[in-house]
């Protein structure tokens, strides 16, 4: 009996203490989605640009270049309709992959694409090397893999005086709890290098202040 | 007899613990965030400048369509990247964009190849597809973490590119963030 009872309270209190765990204060949550303009706790303490600074330079450049391109296909190529095509990112921050900077190149792209005067202004192409992976995957590579006759020709070679390329310089100083980032995107022709648009966003963080 | 209640009830005890623990902390994708970017997409796509400027003389356009790439830190199955991608497809009313802005799309590369792989068609299936653009799909994402706080902003993108010229056609964009805070295990 007296053995019965203490394997009772053995197990009444096994479930006690299980049901008293469930009742200690949450150890986190599931935030769930929020806007991309909203600055997060993680983003506060985190020393890389956080994603609403990265779109707020995104949409600042797009806006400029927007703005800048008739100007430019008028003084520069006598309002022929140019080609752009997303160039190389030079990422000398130390701390931000360059996978965040490529997001802020294509969010500047599709910021483009809706502007009905750079459409007018400009064509946006893809980069070759993407292309031909494309055109080898729907056409077939390999004389057994070919899936489809009579493929669509390649576009003859671009002009490099009427192709331009948006690159971008990234840079990051950091001294202790203070992170400075510069960013830039330049519009550059293909023949002769020269830097036909350019427009830079700086942003400067102390994750010691945007932590508390 | 009463050891096997006791059994019994400590098997309850750790039922209910772990009933307790809720949903898992993470910044991951969910299901309904799939449907959501798919369901946006389309609509975009169907009230894009691109699809105003057509009509039935517009040059033909055949799309095939391409399983969406995943440059996130998230991992989504390849049967979600499909999903995503097929469910603009079949949002569109595809006898009216053949009929009024001459747009038709085609079966893609990869499920023909699957299909003549497993031999359900000849040789001789589609191989006038003849697709003259492609539409692709991107996913990616921006991590940043304090502590037990993570957010990552997700960057989806659609574009339709003409496979000639290399020529981006519409492309258009979903992006939000997903917020976590504590431990995945909490």
């Amino acid at each position: 009996m007296g053995a019965r009872s203490a394997l009772l309270g053995v197990a009444l209190g096994l479930t006690g203490a299980m049901l008293a765990g469930c009742a200690s204060p949450p150890k986190g949550c599931d935030g769930g989605r929020v806007p991309v303009d909203t600055t997060t706790k993680g983003e506060r303490g985190d020393p890389r640009p956080s994603g609403d600074g990265i779109i707020a330079a995104s949409d600042a450049i797009a806006q400029a270049l927007a703005m800048d391109i008739s100007r430019i296909t008028e003084e520069d190529f006598k309002g022929y309709r140019v080609t752009m095509i997303l160039g190389d990112i030079s990422n000398k921050t130390a701390v931000v992959p360059t996978s965040d900077f490529e997001l802020m190149q294509t969010r500047i792209k599709d910021k483009l694409l809706h502007s009905g005067l750079f459409r007018d202004n400009v064509q946006v192409v893809e980069r070759r090397g993407r292309m031909a992976r494309l055109n080898n995957e729907e056409i077939g590579e390999a004389p057994e893999d070919i899936i489809q006759t009579d493929a669509a020709q390649p576009a003859p070679a671009r002009n490099p005086q009427y192709t331009l390329y948006l690159l971008g310089d990234t840079y990051g100083v950091h001294r202790e709890s203070t992170h400075m980032y510069y960013l830039a995107f330049k519009l550059t022709r293909a023949s002769d290098g020269a830097e036909l648009f350019s427009k830079s966003y700086e942003v400067k963080y102390d994750v010691g202040k945007r932590h508390h | 007899m009463y050891v096997r209640r006791m059994f019994g009830l400590s098997l309850l005890s750790l039922g209910l613990a772990c009933g307790c623990s809720g949903p898992p902390r993470t910044t991951r994708m969910t299901l309904q965030d799939y449907t959501e970017i798919s369901g946006e997409m389309a609509a975009k796509l169907g009230n894009s400048q691109f699809l105003a400027e057509r009509t039935t003389s517009s040059p033909r356009m055949v799309i095939a369509i391409r399983k969406i790439e995943n440059l996130s830190s998230d991992m989504i199955p390849a049967g979600a990247q499909w999903y995503m991608q097929t469910r603009v497809v079949e949002s569109v009313p595809m006898t009216e964009w053949s009929r009024d802005k001459n747009i038709a799309f085609t079966i893609p590369a990869d499920r023909l190849r699957e299909a003549r792989r497993y031999g359900e068609v000849n040789e001789a299936f589609a191989t006038q597809r003849k697709p003259t653009h492609v539409m692709t799909a991107i996913i990616r994402s921006i991590t940043r973490t304090a502590d037990k706080d993570r957010t990552d902003l997700y960057y989806c993108e659609y574009q339709i590119t003409d496979l000639a010229s290399g020529g981006i056609v519409w492309a258009d964009k979903v992006e939000f963030k997903r917020l976590a805070e504590g431990i995945a295990w909490d």
